[in-house]
Formats: structure tokens, C-alpha cells, sequence
């Protein structure tokens, strides 16, 4: 083969091959954009039932005022926490990206979760308040949300699980730097118990 | 102007093929042309053979242009169609969604959706009902200008996108037009064209890029080279010409292309218009919207950076396309609305009259919900087991992908009389398992308990708690909401991270095979929620056309009417039925199979199969099949479901059929 032959194979077999790569590379870059887009996506709909929770409690306690007259602290309690909520979410919206903001919401929705239960079982004394049709579906609503919380939040997490394996791994990892996915999505834990895996089936 | 779904289908199919041989015959010529230039490149730069042994150059080969010329042929066509498969693949694998975030859209939620956004939610899920679809996932574009589009690579991943302009600026009956444009697009087989195209054309595109780079980054080895040894100075030169001619190629390859697509294109947004009119019956619709489109400052411009990846597929023109008008991918909106309404004055004016009346399915919702006992809407579509008319049945198969207003009106109502309940637990990917889960329990109460108890041990407690409140919820609602109600909470399930798909699938598959007196409406519903559901999760490949004639399938078709002649039929009379639907395929070669051969597992492979007939053999072997559920003249709500949901396993999707009573 003469010398001439392999001058002009030699750079178009690379340029092949560097286009190659390039295309390579740019299907990794789209699927790193993709995953990250339903990392975003999973957690507007976290949003979307929080606010609902949030929305159901001033209703609630408007209910149980009447009933629990001598239990202001706990009511004023909750009011407080779920102040607090609304802001963390705000502060979280939009912002999935930001630990910090992230870290704040779960804090504000454990004390919501909190102030919230000890409502329900001071609740449990009084007989009246337990017979009040608003009440019973209004709690019925707010188990529904938490339920739908719960999943929207198991969804979440599996998208960020998703979206942290595929930036550490290889190749993704050599561009995932360079690209704008500098780091990984935190996990969220509202501190609720997890989903209830499905039970273990037993052969007996 | 009503043409069929099938020769519409087919029409797409002819422009993809005609565009597909311009195409390859642009993608010759390129490579044709790469050659030659390479080959009189070398030809011209090499040195003379009287310079060989001269001084200075040592050992210098004259390169051999037929080489060269092979090779840059060679180079050129492999880039071009690594380019198109490349965007091809990737175009298929991101999917509707893929394209929809591309251009900035955020999927619509529910529950926090503002009234506008709720009234868009209920266009598209009457319009995805009345088609017979599942309902899309609507995304929101953040964008001023009033657009739409529908993304996906079929109609059962479709995904439509609509402005904030358009909710905001658009009444009822415009929007709805707008929908069923879109809808039209995804019935006509646009989405697939439409990639093709893009993919194709990406690859010359890519020619000229690399053209480019080749052309910048030789011009200064070029220059410091030329000096010295005159034998690969000339090579350096040929490589620029290549450059050069890679770029010029690439470019006007990519014009040329694009010039064919816009084509193609205006031709199809026709199509579209015509189609959405004959889906409403009302010009005024997407006439107004058309209007109103012309008469707002921004039109249907988009702003969103990546906007133009997507240009054909918006309702209106989103992007700019140059001047001319030739390589614009839609037709200029007078000339739109000429064609929908030759007696336009010329005027942007919608009437504030029709800006008032919305369409007749809104009043349906104020009639139903008031006093209205109005003949037509006092009997609640599909009452129990009220018979439909066995004609209508018959005739079921001319909608097919053609649904029109009587079907949109029907939805509408439809959609008003499925129990609150129902509808909301189909509007969360949470409570819409428990929906699935409840429409697949048994009629029989024990084995409905099995199933429960089944479901215990693979899906959590709160799940089966709410499955066990809306089991006797669902047990009243008509037949005729069951497949709908498939329908409206298929966009919710997408929304499941793969994780829980599995699981939900895993419970789901126990749930269906509790008992194996399944019947066939309840593996019909079954199996159009897996169909519908995988390709969200598993990668689907395309199904390319296989058989051109039934009768190379004539056990696969024998089986299915045999199956479908027991329905609704008792034993005796069930070869009548079978024998009924046989005549409709006289060229196949048909038996009846025996009772103990039929079983679903065999049912779903011939289904796989028939899958991959043509269009036209897939409708009129529904024909047959409509027949055989038809043949006694009888026709229970349940049985013409049935049909709709083998339909959609066909997919032929198929517009509700619309009993007696409603329709007088």
C-alpha cells in the first residue's frame, strides 16, 4: 500500500471515529439532561400534594377550635409548623437542585408530621369532635394526602437514585463534570415510614 | 373530504416513502459529487511525474484519485447515515416527553391546575375518548404566543404541548379545535413521519458540520505547510477542498432537504385542519383560533432557544423560516383559513358570539347537570347492560381513527356521569392503582376475595384498603366507562418511577391471573393497560409492517373470531357467528377452533402477530371480528367494549360506539 493511501485513510478513519465518540458522547449528555428533568419532575409532584396538605389544615383547624377549646397550644402549634412548611416549600420549589433549601423542607414536614399527630391524639378524647362529619372527611382527605405524599416521595427518590448511579458511573462520569451535573440529588426522608415494602410472600 | 383512517394512514406512509427516495437520491448525488470533487481534486494537486525524483521531494507516490474519490464517497455516506440513525434512535428513545422538555414543558398537574388549565385537561380527555386513545399527557409551554403541539412516536405515547397563550387567549370551542388538530396529526400518522424526516435530514446536516470543522482547522496547517514539500502540501489542499466541498454539499443538501420537508409538511397541517373540522364539526373552532393567531402581535412564535427542533410539529408556525414562505413547515394562516372557510371575509374578528357559545358538549354538562331531560341525554350512556344497536356495531369500523362530533358530544357526557370517586382516583399515580386494581375485580364475589387476599401480599395495605372503597363503586358504574376510565388514568401511571411500575405490574399480573375464568372483556382491559403502559417503561421497538396478506395468518385469524363468536353467543349458535364473520374475509382460509384450544396465551401471540398486518387488513379483519361479537343480532354494551379494546390491541383505535337511545 503506498503512502499516499494511508495519509488520507488515516485522518478520515479518525475523523470517523471522532465523530463517533462525539455522537457517543452527546447521547450520554441527553440522557444525563433527561434523567435530571424527571428528578425535577417527580418532585413537582411532591409539591403539587404538599400544597394540597397545607391547604386542607386551615380547614381543620377552623373544626377542631370549636371542640378543643383548652387546647390552644397544640392548635397554635400546628398553625406554626405549618407556616413554617409552606415557606420551606416555597423556598424548595423550583429548586430541587439546592440541598440546603431541600434539607429545610423535610425538617419543616417532620415538625408538621409532628404537631399534626399530637393534634390527632388529643382528638381521640373527645367523642364529639371524633362523630363531626367535616372532621371525619377531613381526615379521611389528610390520610389520602399523606398516603399520595408518600408515594410522590418513594418516586422521587428512586428518580434521584436513578439520575446519582448514571452520573458515577462510566463513561457519563467523564463529562457529567464538565456538563452542569456537578453533583448528586439528595434522597428525600420526610421522616414518615416508608412505603410498607410488600410483605415478604410466605410459602407455608 | 371524510377520508378513512386507513387511507389517510396510508397516505403518510406514501409521503414518507416518496420523501424518503428524495431523500436518498439528494444523499447519492451528495456522495456522487464527494467523489468526483475528490477525485479531480487529486487529480489537479498531485504532483506531475516529471517532478518525482526532482529535488526536494522524496519518494512522493502521485495519489491514486480513483482511491481518493472512493474514499471520500465512502466518508460521505457513512457520516450522513450514522447522522440520521443517530437522530433517529435518540428522537425514538427520548420519546414525546423527550421532545416536549426539549422545548421547556412541564407537565400539567391536576391538582394544582388553574381553571383555564382544568378546562384544557377536559378538552383533551374528551377528545382522547372520543378517538378511543388513551389520554395524553398535556405539558405547558411557558410561551406568550398561542401554539400547540403533539410529540410521540405513536398514539399510544403521544404527547401534546400547549402554550400558556393559547389557554389564556383561546375559548372553548378554539382550544378544542387546536386539541383536535393536534389529535388529527396523531391519528394521521404524522409523529412517525415526522421523525424520520428530522432524522434524515440531520444527517446531511451533519455533513456540512463536519465540512466545517474540516475546512477551519486545515486552513492554518494548510497555510505553514505549503511552503516547503510540495507533495503533501497538496495533500493538505485536497483535504481543504474536500473541506470545502463537504461544507457546500452539506449545505445545500440540507436546503434542499428542508425545502422537501417543508413540503411535505404544509401538505400534512392541511390534513390536520381538515381532519379537526370533520372531528367537530365546527369550523369556527379552530377557525377562530386560526384567527386569533393572526390577529395577536407575536402569532404563534415561540422563545424558548430550542424551539426550532421541533418546528414542524406546532400547530401554528413557532419559529421563523425565512422569507419566501418555500421552507416554511406550514402554510401561511390566511391560506389556512381560506381552506377551512371559503367565505372568509378576511377579517381577524372572532364574533363575540362564538367567543360566548362554547362548544354544544359544555352545554351537554349544564343540560345532564340540570333539569334536563331532554330525549337525547335522560338515558346516562350505556345504561347497565342496555343492548347497543347491533348496525352501529357493524358499522363501528368506519370511525375508526375518524372520530367525529357526535363522539366528542358522547365522551363529554360520558365523562360527566362516571361518579366522582372514580374520577378522582384516576387523576393521581397513587389512587389510580387502586382504580385498575378494582376495575379487574371478578363480577364473582369469590373470587373477587381471592384476589384481594391475593393483593395483600404484593402491593401495600393503604392500596388495597382503597381498592376494596371503590370496588363496589366501580361494580355500579356502566360497562361503557370501563375502557374510558383505562383511559383517563393510563397519563397518572406513566407518571410511576420504574420501581414502582414493577411492582405495580407484579400485583397486577397476580390480579389478572387469580382466576382462570378471566373473561375476555376483563383480558381485554388488561392487556390494553399493559400494552399502553410498557412502552413508558420498556423500550418498544418499532413493528414494522410484515404480512401484506390475512392469509398468511389464517390461525391467528380463526382464533380470534372463534374466540369473539363464543361471546355473547351460546355454543350452538357460535359457529352461525364465526361463520358469519368468515364471509367477510373470504380470500383466508378460516375454521372454527374448538373451545378447549382457545386459551389467552394464545390469544396474545396471535395478536403480536396480527399486529403486523397492514392498515387496511387490520380494519377489515375488524370488520370480522365486529360481525362475529354482532351475528345474533344482539349486542350487550359489554360485548361492543370488547370489540374497542381488541380494536386498540389491533391498534385501530376505535371511537366509543354509541348506543341507541343517546343517539336519538
Amino acid at each position: 500500500m503506498s503512502i499516499s493511501w494511508l495519509i488520507l485513510i488515516v485522518p478520515i478513519v479518525m475523523l470517523g471515529f471522532l465523530v463517533l465518540v462525539l455522537m457517543y458522547g452527546v447521547g450520554i449528555y441527553n440522557r444525563l439532561v433527561a434523567l435530571r428533568n424527571r428528578v425535577d419532575n417527580s418532585f413537582s409532584q411532591i409539591e403539587v400534594q404538599l400544597k394540597r396538605r397545607y391547604d386542607l389544615i386551615p380547614n381543620l383547624i377552623e373544626t377542631v377550635k370549636g371542640y378543643m377549646k383548652h387546647e390552644r397550644e397544640t392548635l397554635e402549634a400546628v398553625i406554626t409548623a405549618r407556616n413554617q412548611a409552606v415557606s420551606g416549600l416555597q423556598n424548595a420549589s423550583g429548586h430541587s437542585d439546592d440541598p440546603s433549601a431541600m434539607a429545610a423542607l423535610a425538617v419543616a414536614e417532620k415538625g408538621l408530621s409532628g404537631s399534626l399527630g399530637r393534634l390527632f391524639a388529643l382528638a381521640e378524647a373527645y367523642p364529639d369532635l371524633k362523630a363531626n362529619q367535616n372532621m371525619a372527611q377531613l381526615t379521611e382527605e389528610l390520610t389520602s394526602t399523606e398516603n399520595k405524599i408518600g408515594f410522590a416521595r418513594q418516586g422521587y427518590n428512586d428518580s434521584v437514585t436513578e439520575y446519582n448511579t448514571y452520573r458515577q458511573s462510566f463513561p457519563p462520569l467523564l463529562i457529567a463534570g464538565a456538563t452542569g451535573h456537578t453533583s448528586d440529588r439528595e434522597l428525600l426522608d420526610f421522616g414518615d415510614e416508608p412505603i410498607a415494602a410488600a410483605p415478604k410472600v410466605s410459602f407455608s | 373530504m371524510s377520508t378513512s383512517f386507513f387511507q389517510r394512514q396510508e397516505k403518510a406512509r406514501t409521503n414518507t416513502g416518496w420523501l424518503v427516495f428524495l431523500f436518498v437520491t439528494a444523499v447519492v448525488g451528495i456522495v456522487a459529487t464527494a467523489s468526483t470533487v475528490g477525485y479531480v481534486a487529486t487529480t489537479m494537486a498531485s504532483p506531475r511525474p516529471s517532478d518525482i525524483g526532482g529535488a526536494g521531494t522524496i519518494g512522493q507516490d502521485p495519489l491514486d484519485p480513483l482511491a481518493v474519490a472512493m474514499l471520500c464517497g465512502c466518508a460521505a455516506g457513512a457520516v450522513i447515515v450514522m447522522g440520521s440513525l443517530y437522530q433517529i434512535i435518540s428522537l425514538r428513545s427520548g420519546g414525546g416527553s423527550g421532545v416536549a422538555e426539549s422545548v421547556g414543558g412541564r407537565p400539567l398537574v391536576v391538582d394544582t391546575a388553574t381553571a383555564d388549565e382544568k378546562r384544557l385537561l377536559n378538552i383533551v380527555e374528551e377528545m382522547a375518548i372520543a378517538s378511543g386513545t388513551p389520554v395524553p399527557p398535556v405539558y405547558i409551554l411557558d410561551e406568550p404566543g398561542i401554539n400547540a403541539f403533539a410529540a410521540g412516536y405513536r398514539p399510544n405515547d403521544a404527547v401534546l404541548g400547549v402554550t400558556r397563550g393559547a389557554i389564556e387567549n383561546l375559548n372553548r370551542e378554539q382550544l378544542q379545535g387546536v386539541i383536535a388538530h393536534e389529535f388529527s396529526h396523531v391519528l394521521n400518522g404524522d409523529m412517525k413521519m415526522n421523525i424520520r424526516m428530522i432524522g434524515i435530514l440531520h444527517g446531511i446536516l451533519l455533513l456540512s458540520l463536519i465540512g466545517r470543522f474540516l475546512f477551519h482547522s486545515l486552513r492554518f496547517m494548510g497555510g505553514s505547510r505549503s511552503s516547503d514539500n510540495k507533495g503533501s502540501g497538496g495533500i493538505v489542499v485536497i483535504m481543504l477542498v474536500i473541506g470545502v466541498s463537504l461544507l457546500l454539499l452539506g449545505s445545500i443538501g440540507s436546503f434542499i432537504g428542508g425545502l422537501i420537508k417543508a413540503a411535505v409538511c404544509r401538505q400534512r397541517e392541511y390534513l390536520a385542519d381538515a381532519s379537526a373540522v370533520q372531528f367537530t364539526r365546527n369550523p369556527d373552532g379552530i377557525g377562530g383560533a386560526l384567527k386569533r393567531i393572526a390577529a395577536i402581535v407575536t402569532h404563534g412564535k415561540l422563545e424558548h432557544p430550542n424551539a426550532s427542533v421541533a418546528s414542524h410539529l406546532y400547530f401554528a408556525q413557532g419559529v421563523y423560516e425565512g422569507f419566501t414562505g418555500l421552507l416554511a413547515t406550514h402554510p401561511p394562516l390566511p391560506k389556512r383559513i381560506l381552506a377551512i372557510d371559503p367565505n372568509w371575509d378576511g377579517s381577524f374578528e372572532t364574533t363575540r358570539a362564538s367567543a360566548r357559545v362554547g362548544l354544544k358538549s359544555s352545554n351537554v354538562a349544564a343540560g345532564a347537570l340540570g333539569a334536563g331531560v331532554a330525549m337525547g341525554f335522560s338515558a346516562a350512556p350505556g345504561k347497565a347492560d342496555q343492548p347497543v344497536s347491533a348496525k352501529m356495531v357493524r358499522d363501528a369500523t368506519e370511525h375508526v381513527g375518524s372520530p367525529e362530533e357526535e363522539h366528542v358530544e358522547y365522551s363529554a357526557s360520558l365523562l360527566q356521569s362516571i361518579d366522582h370517586e372514580l374520577r378522582k382516583a384516576a387523576s393521581d399515580p397513587y389512587s389510580a392503582r387502586a382504580l385498575i386494581f378494582a376495575l379487574l375485580l371478578d363480577r364473582n364475589a369469590s373470587i373477587a376475595e381471592k384476589q384481594i387476599s391475593d393483593l395483600r401480599t404484593s402491593i401495600e395495605p393503604a392500596i388495597v384498603e382503597l381498592t376494596v372503597r371503590l370496588a363496589p363503586i366501580v361494580k355500579k358504574s356502566p360497562e361503557s366507562t370501563r375502557l374510558p376510565l383505562v383511559d383517563l388514568a393510563l397519563p397518572m401511571l406513566r407518571r410511576m418511577s420504574s420501581s414502582q411500575y414493577q411492582q405495580f405490574i407484579h400485583a397486577f399480573d397476580k390480579l389478572v391471573r387469580a382466576d382462570n375464568q378471566l373473561s375476555i372483556f376483563e383480558w381485554t382491559l388488561a392487556q390494553v393497560l399493559r400494552r399502553n403502559l410498557r412502552s413508558q417503561f420498556h423500550r418498544v421497538s418499532a413493528v414494522p409492517v410484515l404480512y401484506q396478506r390475512l392469509s398468511k395468518l389464517s390461525s391467528e385469524v380463526s382464533l380470534l373470531l372463534s374466540m369473539l363468536a363464543r361471546v355473547g353467543h351460546t355454543e350452538e349458535e357460535s359457529p352461525m357467528a364465526f361463520g358469519v364473520a368468515a364471509k367477510k374475509l373470504s380470500d383466508v382460509r378460516l375454521h372454527l377452533v374448538a373451545a378447549d384450544e382457545c386459551n389467552f396465551t394464545k390469544l396474545e401471540a396471535a395478536l403480536e402477530k396480527l399486529r403486523r398486518a397492514s392498515e387496511r387488513h387490520r380494519i377489515e379483519l375488524l370488520d370480522a371480528c365486529a360481525e362475529a361479537v354482532a351475528a345474533d343480532g344482539i349486542v350487550k354494551v359489554r360485548e361492543a367494549e370488547l370489540l374497542r379494546g381488541i380494536a386498540d390491541l389491533l391498534e385501530c383505535p376505535m371511537p366509543p360506539i354509541i348506543d341507541v337511545e343517546w343517539a336519538t
